[in-house]
């Protein structure tokens, strides 16, 4: 397989789908890492509070959950390496990216009926807080992600990007592995560190 | 009859077996992100507790977090900058959750 290397790759100023959203990246990353510090801070302040509230969640379909949003990456990735080479795949590829997508909000939704259920609100505890507050910050970012790559596949059927002209596509692609990359640490901090 | 099968076969191709010729690289990162996250579901549920379950899981977040970037992002083609920056923030991320877990 060929790939394409933009002569742009090395330079400071350019990486991975602009400096911009490297920005925003690195932006987030410190606001959620911030946000889980102060979370462990709390836990490790009221240890039997927050071990049993975890008991709670359901850690299978955490699990489930973070499988959907790697092979969404795989197929993010593979996307833009089928757009940036001219191949045709590169619209199924994406489909299955936001497909998975809206797969991992409805059994994220589907959890927090789980907790509705239970009686389980904003106010139940402490760690309660910090559940709904860091897995619901992840979720619009993954919705925002969404509607970004359905943007872009709506805009690369109606010809405005191809092989030569893929930076946007990028740009959505490195917000989309962003979440997948707050997930990969929010999972295991929340729903399994005991 | 005839008309079906050759079109069985094209659906069966496109629709079925292509998602799987794709870039070697990236499936051999997805199944190993995939081996790491089931190696993290059973790690916390028999293997570890407390100090040692952070630490086996912040490790995994690691390998995780790099393999993403450097393969899915494509970060292996960025300046050594970008590399540090993102590599040194979940080395530092990943030692302050053992030191607070």
């Amino acid at each position: 397989m060929t790939e394409t290397i933009e002569p742009q790759d090395k330079s400071i100023y350019y990486p991975p789908g602009g400096l911009l959203i490297w920005i925003i990246v690195f932006l987030e990353l410190l606001t959620f890492g911030a946000f889980l510090i102060v979370f462990l801070a709390y836990r490790k302040a009221d240890l039997e509070t927050f071990t049993s509230a975890q008991q709670v969640l359901n850690s299978t379909l955490g699990m489930i959950n973070t499988i959907v949003l790697l092979t969404s990456g795989l197929f993010m990735a593979a996307g833009l390496v089928e757009l940036k080479k001219g191949g045709i795949k590169t619209h199924m590829y994406l489909g299955i990216t936001i497909a998975l997508g809206i797969l991992f909000m409805a059994l994220k939704g589907y959890e927090y009926y789980e907790k509705i259920e239970l009686g389980i609100g904003f106010n139940t505890n402490q760690f309660f807080v910090f559940y709904w507050l860091l897995t619901g910050f992840h979720l619009i970012h993954v919705l925002v992600a969404v509607v970004l790559v359905s943007y872009m596949l709506y805009n690369i059927k109606s010809g405005s990007y191809s092989s030569t002209n893929f930076e946007d596509v990028e740009t959505a692609g490195v917000f989309w592995h962003m979440c997948d990359l707050i997930w990969i640490f929010l999972f295991p901090i929340i729903y399994l560190l005991h | 009859m005839a008309y079906v099968r050759p079109h069985l076969d094209i659906f069966i191709s496109y629709y079925l077996l292509t998602p799987l010729i794709m870039n070697k690289s990236n499936i051999i990162t997805w199944v190993g992100l995939v081996s790491f996250t089931l190696l993290t579901f059973y790690s916390s549920e028999a293997l570890f507790t407390g100090k040692q379950l952070a630490l086996v899981l912040m490790g995994i977040v690691v390998v995780k977090f790099l393999g993403i970037g450097y393969q899915f992002i494509e970060l292996k083609r960025a300046h050594t900058v970008w590399k540090v920056l993102f590599t040194g923030f979940i080395l530092v991320f990943g030692l302050l959750v053992v030191v607070f877990a």
